[in-house]
């Protein structure tokens, strides 16, 4: 399934030495950093944390201080979107593990969020998708935060195996193992759960 | 679903599953559930996060603001575990930092990194002033080679003064909006820098809670303990040194943590607790009662703020004694326990006064630039039954609204004969009665709307009993 588009972000060509300024510690440069990356980024931590999860902005902002600090490491190894890539997939793991702990996502979340009514056609739809994506995401807050960060890479995402070996530093094939591993428990736990009874989607709408 | 492992269901099914399903309702109604996850998937790479709060971009200023750049990258560490840097290196830029923080950011010596460079030393920023706004107990002042006085609450602090509070005082003291701190009891701090642009706050021993308001671009805030900095993001939070451990629970934004040595660097965002000793960290979420518990524990009794002479000329001192020693909130805000000296605005102030089985004392009183005081004596009186302090009678609530509680069971019920679970709530009642706010603390029913329903049907309910309480009752839902 590749149903995910790649969000990588375009490299700053318009700024050439915009890692180099950051690197030197330039206040501004780092302002400029911030603005071109944050809503990559924050669509990146959306798709990893779920919907209406209420602490996007905290961890968006634990990723630019993250960023901050360690951008004087930053080798130009990789691009520096994979870079940054890597950065947002570790404090997202860091804050799935904290939730793990602390089970902080309430029963109420549903309510609170708002449906994408302008991209639905009716508002029984719209509805009717906040509830099945609800559903999606707490089934995937089952899964362990390693399961369930290869399983968003590759299933949202649309990522490669191989790449997604790159952004979480683990072996392709502990990658494959984990995908394989996390569909089969997202699959299994979804073909129990009666959140997703009574949907309004047809098999042409999952099957297209 | 014998035949079929629902993640091969994930994919198409072949000629034989498709007549297996055809005829088997269970296996049907998993398929229709592994299709519909399936389109949960499309959708969730199709949503888009909300448009970023104000707040978030703030925030995100600050943490521009706040960063340093390490000056010479060599060495790879465990991500959000060291600053990359040797000790030296580390030590130097805590240093630097330390001393000028816009100098930080200029540490290399790049040519073109020099270009950004001034021309001349930025001119060194005026000394910054601290009132004092409370003092409980025996809270001692130590400046220069002078002998230590008791700390008196017409007092300006500066860089150089060194504060001890003995065991059950406390001492409060703001520089600037929204900025300053509270000294617990058993506590020296040394004020080692106050500047506009620079704070560095050394404690010997005890605890500290700090506040940090709006910030200039390149403002720092360090507490230095024995063996590690606790640098500021932007934020409120406490600091307990002892025995070589540093105990940092922060209530709002992030601060780093960093040991002396430069050896390692964490970085704590509320709410969280850490204890740091000598290569060991601690870290546990604080938890909202705890949260709460340090706020009221910790407040400092902060002033309008215009500048320091135009504070203290809107302000004036007010000394409250009681007899026995009770717990102080002036205008809904605890203080500690008497007696307290403070500071506030001219003008009238809502004083309260409680100790446990004694009657709670509460009077207006007005505060003038000549200070003023209040001595009260308690009066012993075993508790009352009143409507503020009993408590919320949600039994006999949850029976006559019972009726209504079933329908939102039932109604999902039909959907899932098999439908069992408790739902917990928690209320807040407000200083009227009313159900002011429902949350769902925890609920282990599978369908989310019976929750949804019982929040709605709660959220109307008002309490003849029961003020300003917090309830969390749990509903048991199973079939006869």
């Amino acid at each position: 399934m590749s149903t995910g588009k790649l969000h990588a972000v375009a490299g700053p060509a318009a700024q050439p030495d915009l890692v180099a300024r950051c690197q030197k510690g330039e206040k501004e440069a780092l302002g400029e950093l911030y603005r071109l990356y944050r809503a990559e980024v924050a669509r990146n931590l959306h798709r990893m944390l779920g919907p209406g999860r209420g602490d996007l902005e905290d961890v968006l902002q634990e990723v630019f201080i993250e960023v901050f600090r360690s951008i004087g490491r930053f080798r130009g190894d990789a691009k520096i979107t994979t870079w940054l890539y890597r950065v947002c997939v570790n404090v997202a793991l860091q804050r799935l593990r904290k939730r793990k702990r602390r089970a902080e996502v309430s029963s109420d979340d549903v309510g609170e969020r708002a449906p994408d009514i302008q991209s639905a056609e009716t508002p029984e739809r719209a509805l009717d998708n906040m509830r099945r994506l609800d559903a999606v995401y707490r089934i995937l807050d089952e899964l362990s935060p390693k399961k369930r960060v290869v399983f968003i890479l590759h299933e949202i995402e649309g990522r490669e195996p191989k790449e997604i070996a790159g952004i979480v530093g683990a072996p392709v094939l502990t990658v494959r193992t984990r995908l394989h591993y996390a569909r089969k428990e997202f699959y299994a736990r979804a073909a129990t759960d009666v959140r997703l009874d009574g949907g309004l989607a047809t098999k042409s709408e999952v099957r297209s | 679903m014998r035949h079929v492992a629902p993640h091969r269901l994930a994919g198409s099914l072949s000629a034989r599953q498709e007549r297996h399903v055809a005829g088997c309702a269970q296996c049907a109604a998993s398929l229709a559930r592994v299709q519909a996850a399936r389109a949960g998937l499309v959708l969730a790479a199709r949503s888009e996060p909300a448009e970023l709060s104000p707040a978030a971009e703030a925030r995100a200023e600050a943490s521009i603001r706040w960063t340093r750049i390490p000056a010479s990258p060599v060495v790879r560490r465990p991500f959000l575990v060291g600053l990359g840097l040797t000790a030296a290196v580390a030590a130097a830029v805590i240093v630097w930092n330390a001393r000028e923080p816009r100098r930080a950011a200029w540490a290399s010596t790049s040519p073109a990194a020099s270009a950004h460079r001034p021309a001349a030393p930025a001119p060194r920023p005026d000394r910054l002033e601290a009132l004092v706004t409370l003092i409980g107990g025996d809270v001692q002042l130590a400046r220069g080679d002078a002998p230590a006085r008791k700390l008196s609450i017409d007092t300006r602090l500066g860089a150089t003064d060194r504060v001890t509070t003995a065991g059950n005082a406390r001492a409060a003291a703001q520089w600037s909006e929204g900025s300053g701190f509270l000294l617990d009891g058993d506590s020296e701090l040394f004020l080692a820098r106050l500047e506009p642009r620079t704070q560095r706050l050394e404690l010997s021993r005890g605890q500290i809670s700090v506040r940090v308001g709006p910030h200039e671009p390149g403002e720092s805030l360090h507490v230095i303990t024995p063996d590690h900095v606790v640098s500021v993001h932007g934020t409120w939070f406490t600091v307990a040194s002892s025995q070589h451990t540093t105990t940092v629970e922060v209530l709002e934004g992030t601060v780093e943590v960093t040991d002396h040595d430069g050896s390692s660097s964490t970085l704590l965002t509320a709410p969280a607790r850490a204890t740091f000793g000598r290569g060991r960290t601690a870290q546990a979420p604080l938890s909202g009662r705890e949260a709460a518990r340090l706020r009221a524990a910790s407040e400092m009794n902060f002033l309008p703020w215009t500048g320091l002479d135009a504070a203290r000329a809107a302000s004036g001192s007010l000394m409250v004694a009681s007899q026995p020693q009770a717990e102080l909130a002036v205008d809904g805000v605890f203080l500690g326990a008497t007696p307290l000296q403070l500071r506030r605005p001219l003008g009238r102030h809502y004083v309260e006064l409680t100790r446990a089985d004694f009657k709670s004392l509460h009077q207006w009183v007005a505060v003038g630039p000549e200070g003023g005081e209040l001595h009260a004596s308690m009066v012993h009186a075993p508790p009352q039954p009143d409507p503020e302090s009993a408590p919320v009678e949600i039994e006999s609530m949850v029976r006559r609204r019972a009726s209504q509680i079933r329908a939102c069971y039932e109604r999902r019920l039909k959907r899932d004969p098999s439908l069992a679970g408790t739902v917990s709530l928690r209320l807040r009642v407000g200083d009227a009665g009313q159900v002011t706010r429902v949350d769902v603390e925890q609920s282990t029913l599978p369908d989310p709307l019976v929750a949804d329903c019982l929040r709605h049907e709660a959220a109307g309910w008002s309490f003849a009993q029961g003020r300003n309480a917090t309830v969390v009752y749990p509903f048991v839902f199973r079939t006869q």
